[in-house]
This record gives C-alpha cells, sequence and structure tokens, in this order.
C-alpha cells in the first residue's frame, strides 16, 4: 500500500523522534512501560477516532487496545521504514495497515489476553469524544488524526497545569483565569471576570499572561515526550505541527 | 484529584484551538518582564495588553514630568522587516494625529536590545457603551459622546488613517478635569490610506488581531483589501447603535468563535433592525423578566425616528450609500440635536422605496389596495378591538399586530409618495386616500401615530398635485402636534411653518402674512426669538411678500434678517435657506449687488461646510439667476463659463452639474443673439447628458441618476428653441420630437406630458397646425390613462380649440370650447379654478365670435351670458 502520509516525510525529521518507540521494543521492562504511557497518551484517542471511522464502538476500542499491544510485541515494525518519517505518521500508517489486517481475519482472534494487563490512559469517555469531536466530521483520515492529536496535546497539557494549580491551592483562581485563555473576548468581559475575581483589570490580565506562559510550558513538556528530546528548535516545530492541524 | 476541570479545559480548547495555539507561538520564551523594568524614562507597572506583535504597558515617566503612559513595545522576535514596517507605521499614524479625541503620542525610541516602542496617553476609562449604561445617558447626551467620537474619527481620516478596528473596547471615556472626553485608542492595525496594504493576510493568521467581527463593514468580513475610510463610517455606526440600545446590531444572531465568513451571511442576510425598534424589544424582553435598577433607566430612553434613519444611514451595506464622512454624520446629528431635518432619511427611503416598487410591481398594486382597507375600517376595527380586550395576552397579541399593520402602513405610504414623486400617478392610490382623512381622526387612541398619519397622507396628496385635498390634512397635523409638544414646542412651530407654507403657495394667500406675524409674536414671547423656526418664519414672511408682488416688505424683512448677528449662530443649513431667501428678495427689489454679494459668500460657506456640498450647484444657478433677472447677460455668460471651466478640470468633465451651466450658458448666449453659440453650447450640454447616462446596472444601484435621463430631455428641448430662434425649423421639430421618444421610454408621465406639450407647441410655431393638433389629442389620451389632474386635459383642449380657431375652422373651435367648457363645469377640482374658467370662456366666446362673422345666423350659445359675466367680473371685457 502506498502509504499517503508521505508529503511529510523529510530528511529533517531526525532519528530522535523513534527513540521512544525504540525503548518500547527494547528497553526494559520499566522503560517499555513508560514509553507505552506516554504513547498511549498522546495517540490513544487520536487512534480510536480513525477506527471509529471503520468499526463500531466495542470492535473500535479493541483495535486500539490490540494495536499497542502490538507495538509492544514488535511485529508490526517490518512494515514502516524507521529512519524515515515522523513517529505520529508512522502510528497512522501502521494503525491502519493493522486495521486491515483485522478485518481480514476472523474477530475473534482479536482479544488478546495480555489485554488486560496494561492500563491505558484515555479508554474513559472516547465514545462520547469522538461524538463530539469526530462522528460528523467529513475530513480525511489524516487529517481528522491530526487535528484530534492536536486537541488531545491541548487538552492533556491543560488539565496537567489545572492539577498543578489544584496543588498550589488554587483552583479558583485557575477557573476564574481559564475562561479567557484565548484572550480573543471582548475587553467587558475580561472587565467583568476582572471584577469578578476582585483584581483589577490590569491584574487579571498579567495572571491570565502567567498562566498562558505556564501552559506553554506544558505543551512543550508533553511534546518533549512524545519527540523524546527537548531540543527548542524540534519542539517548536512541534508546536508549528499543532497549529497546522487546525488551519 | 481534588479539582477536576476536565470539562472546563475541553470547553476552553474547544473551537479555539487555532487561535491558542497562534498566541502561544506569539509568546517568546524569553520573558521580558524581569529585564525590562525600565526602558528610557519609563518605568513599566504592569502588561495593559497584548496583540500580535506588540505588548502594551502601562508605564510611568519619571524625567520631566510625572505621570502614567501607555508603552507600546515590539515584542521580541518579531523583528522581521514586514513587522518593523507596520510597527513605525502606526508610529508614524500616531505621529500625525493631534485631537483631543484621540490618545495622542507622546514619545518614540528604541530599547537597550534594540526593539522599537512608542509611549502614547494613558487613558484610564471605561469603554464608551459601559460608560453609557452605567451614567444612564439620555439620547442628547449618548449624541453628544458621539459627535465628539466621529470628530476624532475625522481628524485621522483627514491625516489619511483608517482605524480598521473601532470597537467599544477602542473608544474609552475618561474624565479629565471634569469634563467627559471620548477617546479613540488603538490605531494597532490602521493605516494609512496612500500606503499599498500590507500583508493582510498576517493580520488574518492570527486570529487575535482581527477581533470580533460585530464591528466590522461587510466589506472588511469578505476579507478584501479594498477598505477605506468608510469602512470606520460602518463601525461607528454599530458602535453608536450600540451605546443607545445596548447591543450591537447583529448581536444575538450570532454565536462566540463564528468566522468572519459565516457572520458575513448573516449581515448579508438581513438589514439591522431599527435601533428604536431594538430597544423596544429589549424593553419588552426585560419588562418580562425585569433585572433589578435595569428597567427604570431604560424604560426612559426613547429614540427618535431620525436617529434610526442616521444609524441606518452609517450602516448601509453598500458604503456609496453611508455619510461619506465622519464630518457629515456629526452634522447630520447636529441637525437632529437642533430639531432640524436630517439629510439620512429621504436618500435612502428613496432607494428603499424605488427597489421595492422595481421589484413587486404586482405587490404594489394590491398594497395600495391594502391601504384603503386598512383606511377604511379593518385597521380601525383592529384598533379599537383592542381596547375592548378583556385577556390581557389577547390584547398583546392584538397590539403588536396592529403595531405591525400600522407600520405597514406608514413604510408603505413613504413608498407610495416616492411613485407619486416620479411622477407615476396611481390612481388606486388616490382611490385608497379619499376619505382618509375622517378614518385618522377616529385614531384617538395613539396621537402622535394620529399626527404623523396626517402629515404623511397630507404630504402624499401634496405630492400628488391634489392641493385642496392636501390642506385640511396639514392643518390638522399642525393642530395634532400643538396639542401633543404644546403650543410652545419647536415641534408645533415647525408644522405650522409647513402648513403656512403650503398656504402661501396654494390657498388664501393673502391671510398668510397676518398669521406668519402672529407666529413670531409667539415665538418671540417664548423667549425663542433668533432661533430656528423664528428664522424660518421670516424666510416664509420673504417668500409670502414676494408671492403678493410687495417686493418693498420682502426687502425690509430681508435687510433685517441679513443685520441680525444671530443669523451666524443657526445651523449651516438653515442659514444658508434663509440668507437664499433674502437673496430673492433683494433680487426682487433690484438690490441686485447686495444679492450677488450674498451669493458669493454662501458659495465659500457651502465650499467650507460639508453639510452644505449638496447645496453649492444650487447657489451658482442662483447667482446666474440674479444676472439674467438685472439683464447682464454678458456678465452671466461670464460666470457660468467660469464655472464650466473649473468643473471640466476638477471632475475631468463628468460633473453631472456641468448639463445645467452648459445650458444656462446657452441661454445667455441666446439673450445676447449669439445663436451659433447657444446651438452649440447646448448640443454640447446634450452630448454631456448622452455620455453621462446611466447604464440599467447603474441606475439599478442608484435611482438618484434616473435624473440624468431627464437632463437628456430637457437638453434637447433647449437645442430645439436655439435651433428654432436661429430659423432651423426642421432641426428643432426634429430635437423635440427625439425628446418626446426619450420622455416615452423613460415612462415618467410628468416628463412625457412636458415633452409632448414641447413637440406641439414646436409644430405649432413652425407652422405644421395638423401635427400639433394630433399631438395635443394624443397628449390628452395618453394623460387620462395616467391619472391626469385637470391642467393637462385642460391645456390640450384650449390648445386644440386655438389651433381650429387660427385655421379658421370656427365651428369644430367652437364644438371644442364647449367641450371644455362643459368639462371644466363637471370637474369638482377645475370648477373651483376661477383662472381657468375665465380663459375658457374667452376662448369660447372668441369662437363664438368667428363663427358669427362667417355666418350672422349662427345662435347664441346657451351659456353665453354666463361667459360673458366671467370676463365681466375679471375685468376683461370682450373684444367685441
Amino acid at each position: 500500500m502506498e502509504a499517503p502520509l508521505m508529503d511529510y516525510t523529510s530528511p529533517q525529521f531526525p532519528v530522535t523522534r523513534w527513540t521512544l518507540l525504540h525503548s518500547l521494543r527494547e528497553g526494559s521492562a520499566e522503560e517499555s512501560k513508560h514509553a507505552l504511557e506516554i504513547l498511549s497518551r498522546a495517540y490513544w484517542f487520536p487512534l480510536y477516532v480513525v477506527a471509529r471511522k471503520r468499526f463500531s464502538e466495542i470492535d473500535a476500542e479493541d483495535a486500539v487496545q490490540g494495536f499497542f499491544l502490538n507495538l509492544l510485541k514488535r511485529d508490526l515494525f517490518q512494515q514502516a521504514d524507521a529512519s524515515r518519517g515522523r513517529l505520529r505518521t508512522f502510528l497512522l500508517v501502521a494503525f491502519e495497515s493493522y486495521c486491515n489486517h483485522l478485518l481480514k481475519r476472523e474477530n475473534t482472534q482479536r482479544r488478546g489476553g495480555e489485554a488486560e494487563h496494561i492500563s491505558l490512559i484515555t479508554v474513559h469517555g472516547a465514545e462520547s469524544r469522538y461524538i463530539k469531536h469526530a462522528e460528523a466530521s467529513t475530513e480525511d483520515t489524516e487529517t481528522l488524526y491530526n487535528r484530534i492529536w492536536a486537541r488531545t496535546v491541548l487538552e492533556t497539557s491543560l488539565q496537567l497545569l489545572s492539577q498543578e494549580y489544584a496543588r498550589r491551592g488554587q483552583s479558583p483562581r485557575f477557573q476564574l483565569l481559564v475562561v479567557h485563555l484565548t484572550q480573543a473576548d471582548p475587553e467587558e468581559e475580561l472587565q467583568a471576570s476582572a471584577s469578578a475575581a476582585g483584581m483589577t483589570a490590569e491584574a487579571y490580565r498579567v495572571a491570565l499572561h502567567r498562566l498562558r506562559k505556564e501552559y506553554r510550558k506544558k505543551i512543550e513538556l508533553e511534546l518533549a515526550k512524545t519527540l523524546d528530546t527537548a531540543e527548542p528548535s524540534l519542539i517548536r516545530e512541534e508546536l508549528n505541527e499543532l497549529f497546522r492541524a487546525f488551519s | 484529584m481534588p479539582d477536576d476541570f476536565t470539562d472546563l479545559v475541553k470547553s476552553v480548547i474547544f473551537g479555539n484551538e487555532s487561535r491558542l495555539i497562534s498566541q502561544i507561538l506569539m509568546d517568546d520564551d524569553s520573558t521580558p518582564e524581569d529585564d525590562l523594568e525600565w526602558i528610557g524614562p519609563y518605568r513599566l507597572i504592569r502588561l495593559l495588553g497584548e496583540g500580535g506583535f506588540g505588548e502594551v504597558w502601562l508605564a510611568e515617566q519619571n524625567d520631566t514630568v510625572r505621570r502614567e503612559v501607555a508603552l507600546k513595545l515590539l515584542k521580541r522576535g518579531m523583528d522581521s522587516k514586514q513587522v518593523l514596517g507596520r510597527f513605525s507605521l502606526e508610529r508614524q499614524a500616531l505621529a500625525s494625529m493631534a485631537h483631543p479625541n484621540i490618545a495622542a503620542l507622546l514619545d518614540a525610541g528604541r530599547t537597550a536590545d534594540g526593539r522599537p516602542y512608542f509611549v502614547m496617553d494613558y487613558v484610564q476609562g471605561t469603554s464608551i457603551t459601559q460608560w453609557c449604561q452605567e451614567k444612564r445617558l439620555g439620547v442628547n447626551e449618548i449624541v453628544g459622546l458621539f459627535q465628539q467620537i466621529c470628530a476624532g474619527l475625522q481628524h485621522a481620516h483627514q491625516k489619511g488613517i483608517i482605524h480598521r478596528d473601532l470597537k467599544p473596547s477602542n473608544v474609552l471615556v475618561a474624565e479629565i478635569d471634569g469634563v467627559v472626553t471620548p477617546k479613540i485608542i488603538d490605531f494597532g492595525i490602521a493605516k494609512a490610506t496612500s500606503e499599498q496594504p500590507l500583508d493582510q493576510p498576517y493580520v488574518t493568521r492570527v486570529g487575535h488581531v482581527m477581533g470580533t467581527p460585530l464591528y466590522m463593514s461587510p466589506e472588511q468580513l469578505a476579507g478584501g483589501m479594498d477598505v477605506d475610510t468608510r469602512s470606520d463610517i460602518y463601525s461607528l455606526g454599530v458602535l453608536f447603535y450600540e451605546m443607545l440600545t445596548g447591543s450591537a446590531p447583529h448581536e444575538g444572531k450570532t454565536q462566540p468563535g463564528m468566522s468572519a465568513e459565516e457572520f458575513r451571511r448573516i449581515v448579508d442576510a438581513k438589514p439591522p433592525a431599527r435601533p428604536s425598534h431594538r430597544l423596544t424589544e429589549i424593553k419588552r424582553q426585560r419588562g418580562i423578566a425585569p433585572k433589578v435598577g435595569e428597567l427604570k433607566s431604560e424604560s426612559e430612553l426613547v429614540i427618535p425616528a431620525d436617529l434610526d434613519w442616521i444609524i441606518l444611514k452609517a450602516l448601509e451595506r453598500e458604503r456609496e450609500r453611508r455619510y461619506a464622512s465622519a464630518a457629515l454624520l456629526a452634522a447630520d446629528l447636529q441637525s437632529f440635536l437642533r430639531d432640524e431635518p436630517v439629510l439620512a432619511r429621504p436618500p435612502s427611503l428613496r432607494y428603499n422605496a424605488g427597489l421595492w416598487v422595481r421589484r413587486n410591481r404586482v405587490v404594489f398594486a394590491a398594497a395600495c389596495l391594502c391601504v384603503m382597507a386598512l383606511l377604511t375600517g379593518t385597521g380601525v376595527a383592529l384598533w379599537q378591538a383592542q381596547a375592548a380586550r378583556e385577556a390581557q395576552a389577547r390584547a398583546e397579541a392584538e397590539a403588536q399586530r396592529t403595531q405591525q399593520a400600522v407600520s405597514f402602513l406608514t413604510t408603505l405610504l413613504d413608498r407610495v409618495a416616492t411613485e407619486v414623486a416620479k411622477g407615476r400617478n396611481p390612481e388606486a392610490l388616490k382611490l385608497a386616500l379619499d376619505g382618509s382623512e375622517g378614518k385618522i381622526r377616529e385614531l384617538k387612541g395613539d396621537p402622535l401615530l394620529q399626527s404623523d398619519l396626517f402629515n404623511r397622507v397630507g404630504w402624499l396628496y401634496q405630492t400628488m398635485g391634489e392641493r385642496g385635498l392636501a390642506m385640511p390634512l396639514l392643518k390638522a397635523h399642525a393642530e395634532a402636534n400643538t396639542a401633543i409638544y404644546g403650543a410652545d414646542s419647536a415641534e408645533a412651530w415647525t408644522t405650522e411653518l409647513n402648513y403656512l407654507s403650503q398656504m402661501m403657495q396654494h390657498g388664501a394667500r393673502i391671510r398668510v402674512p397676518d398669521m406668519l406675524t402672529n407666529l413670531l409674536v409667539r415665538i418671540e414671547a417664548s423667549g425663542k426669538a433668533g432661533g430656528t423656526q423664528w428664522f424660518s418664519a421670516q424666510r416664509l414672511m420673504m417668500q409670502i411678500w414676494d408671492k403678493l408682488r410687495q417686493p418693498a416688505k420682502a426687502q425690509v424683512v430681508a435687510h433685517q434678517v441679513m443685520e441680525d448677528p444671530r443669523l451666524e449662530s443657526l445651523s449651516p443649513v438653515v442659514m444658508l435657506l434663509v440668507k437664499l431667501a433674502c437673496v430673492k428678495a433683494f433680487e426682487a427689489a433690484q438690490e441686485y449687488e447686495l444679492a450677488d454679494k450674498i451669493l458669493v459668500d454662501s458659495i465659500q460657506l457651502c465650499l467650507s461646510d460639508p453639510t452644505l456640498t449638496d447645496r453649492l450647484n444650487t447657489v451658482h444657478e442662483k447667482r446666474l439667476d440674479v444676472q439674467r433677472s438685472q439683464g447682464n447677460f454678458r456678465r452671466g455668460a461670464e460666470l457660468a463659463r467660469e464655472e464650466i471651466n473649473r468643473r471640466k478640470l476638477q471632475s475631468k468633465g463628468r460633473d453631472p452639474f456641468l448639463i445645467q451651466l452648459l445650458l444656462r450658458l446657452a441661454e445667455f448666449e441666446s439673450f445676447l443673439k449669439h445663436s451659433e453659440q447657444a446651438i452649440a453650447v447646448s448640443r454640447e450640454a446634450l452630448q454631456l447628458a448622452l455620455a453621462l447616462a446611466p447604464t440599467p446596472e447603474a441606475l439599478k444601484l442608484n435611482p438618484d441618476l434616473d435624473t440624468l435621463r431627464s437632463e437628456q430631455m430637457f437638453a434637447r428641448f433647449s437645442v430645439a428653441n436655439y435651433e428654432y430662434k436661429a430659423g432651423h425649423h426642421e432641426e428643432a421639430v426634429k430635437m423635440s420630437r427625439e425628446a418626446y421618444q426619450v420622455a416615452d421610454e423613460e415612462g415618467n408621465k410628468s416628463n412625457l406630458a412636458e415633452a409632448m406639450l414641447q413637440l406641439a407647441e414646436m409644430q405649432e410655431k413652425t407652422g405644421d397646425l395638423e401635427g400639433a393638433y394630433s399631438t395635443y389629442e394624443l397628449r390628452e389620451q395618453r394623460s387620462a390613462t395616467g391619472g391626469a389632474n385637470y391642467q393637462r386635459w385642460h391645456e390640450d383642449l384650449k390648445a386644440r380649440c386655438s389651433i381650429r380657431l387660427r385655421q379658421g375652422r370656427a365651428k369644430e373651435a367652437m364644438l371644442l370650447a364647449q367641450e371644455l367648457w362643459v368639462k371644466e363645469i363637471k370637474s369638482p377640482d377645475a370648477v373651483k379654478d376661477t383662472g381657468h374658467l375665465v380663459d375658457v370662456a374667452e376662448l369660447a366666446i372668441l369662437c363664438h365670435e368667428a363663427l358669427f362673422q362667417k355666418d350672422p345666423q349662427t345662435p347664441i350659445p346657451a351659456e353665453f351670458a354666463q361667459w360673458k359675466k366671467l370676463m365681466a367680473d375679471e375685468g376683461k371685457l370682450p373684444t367685441k
């Protein structure tokens, strides 16, 4: 099958991005578990959306679950040339091919006994999110997948940030600020929120500015994890990817 | 997890992703706050806000003066050539402006690490809309504030700067030394009008720079590069709308996060509701669930209709139909504040009506019948039924329906009036209006509506040429306004003046001076001498003395008025009208030099005041009139030629007024017996009228261009006349015939009648009596189908009768004279017109004499004695 995503493959995405898969395959049990956690956090739901376009709710869930197991079992890696392209693209191509494989096979074999042993993070509420974000979408699989991935990164990062505020005992503050995170709202609304928070408009704006900076750090951290690098230029490139997913 | 914000987080992100990411991308890794405490003499205090490429800081200046300022600083890493260019453009834009209603540029420079910054006034104020609500301002206060914003924007526009992002948060109100001053801030995406547009996609890509689409003009929403000062006028309109009603025109139909394209579809789909209607709607909604403290203040705010029209004119989708400048908008508001007629209403009304009628010819006819139904009972029944309703809910529904019926009726009347003004006289309408006075009188429940309807129907009759029917309605309107607003109100005086002016033109003229004097005394008694109504009354006084052929009396008034220093405090429009009346008085009294001097001043006034631009042409024509009355044709020709040359240079020969000027010049040439020049110049006028002729498409956009087609007809009349005078009879008849054809194509009944008359007269003059006779006959037939008034068939029959008489066909002439007489006697309108009756009597007597000469046995007609008596009463004795 001609990989549909070859546009994105280019030598400027170095092998470093593949280290995660490498640890998944070759690392110790601990390393492998950690890698799986990161991968599934970022990609479980995007892949579920792709699967849902072809399977029922239950079968889609099984497909994603099975796919990650197969990643562990390494039997998919022969199909991709790991020296080219990015991880995200590889995962999609590999997953689509895995789904094709499933369709050809009898359903019965899909539920592996090992599934109970790994806990995947983003399973909960997947179907309702799918209905909200993707069911009506007419975009091609790749666009949809990238968009869902990008949204997942944004959500996960903000969720992590909210937990940080909670730890600092600043949940109410987070709640008041986050609604204007985009700063796209009219000035009047900002001012209304500021006075609701008992702050001056300027103080509110500064706090918002700080929140956004913290948010960016969280996003960068998430991206760094899937890229397995903290190299600023690569992070920046990945941020651009996030943006492109919505344009 | 102690606090789970999963849903909140998702709702914040969903739909906002690209905006969120682009904003994050804009933030640079290095934080500027720490190392940037000081920039030059400015200490940064806190971040006020950020745009795509700049940050705005509140800073404190600490060198020569100690004050708070706003400092705009280019973000780090944004120093691309393009962004730098934009940044410096904003600085230049600000530097070129100095206006109390624009936040001023104070300083500019570069930081230690080379980033440019500039320093502006720090306006510590509330947004203009919030201010209006918090302070519970009344209409006049809001208008006053808004005028200041117009002034600021006009200043920017004069400097060639378009704001492009006017919205409440960019217009702040501050109290400076106790004076409330609105200031326009953030010319961040402003651009110099003379410059090429900077990279527009940059702005659109970074979504948050564009801000909310609520305040954007349709052309901005369309994403075109072609945005000019009139886009700002639109945004001003939205702002004003919100200041008055508390919501933007299309608010409520929109959702947050809606794209410009989606929003544009909403704007295109439906024009905004009239602000007064919106306010009523809001009050109604609040009335069901009133919020504490809000109801009282808002229910006091009432938006008058004129204000509606002003706002809607600013909000026109076609920018050609908006105010051409902020100054014009402000000036119209000034008229509004002074209770004077506003510019906004007639053009847009006429435009809508024209468009409406064009699209709905069949509906139009049906609608006329609806008027009839409404006025002959149904509407009234609805009205009265309301009061009798017991169930409150039912009554409310009824009231609403009645309100709709009434607003339908009133707009319809406006539309019909436009039709009539264009020379189309639907017979059905006249029938529909018959007896409407009594019906309107029954609408006692709503005096405002009653008064309004008196005015509209009266005005309609007046435009239809039915003066006799118009007068009682106009009188009723004046009385109604007196009852509503009180005898000493500007409204009452204005309507009384209007009534007297109609009376002067079509009624018991001789009584007008006394009634005017009486009005003047009343105005003076209430201390309003020297105000708009007082001067308007003086103006009418001059006009009435002129009509009564008492130029000396008009002259006395004119001298008094011109010497009154209060004249200068009138609004420009009223001042000009008063001065023009003085000119007329001086002209009639043969004080030509004084008249000309006032006109020269008036031309300067028109050139310097944007509200008078439209009237400049009238003043020029008046000046030529004065030269003509004086018999100074050489000077007249000279003035006309000067103005023609000026206009040709200015407009590259495309100014429609050139047609008029050329025709006037031709007239002077003809008076000077330069017949060949007269022909050449009038032909030039015709050529220009043809060249400027609007295409059908252009006409669709701007029905006012219709007048250019009439110009073609009038130019042909002139050419025909000068050709005739030069002895070229064939050419003269040919031109007249062409004029007739043009009028016929145009479909304007008044013009058609005029053109046919011109042709018939030309045929008669050139000796083609048979041709003339049949043209008159045709004219009579064609007029009859158009619901003509008696003047036309009177002229036609009379002309045909005279022709037969000239041809020596006395018997036929006599029959025509008798036909005419019978028609006159039977027509209720014509029979009141003594002048006409005398004319007919004279003609009939002449016919009889001609017959008598041929055959002394001819019996004397039964009416003969009556004719004789009429003649004798008028002091005209028959030529026996």
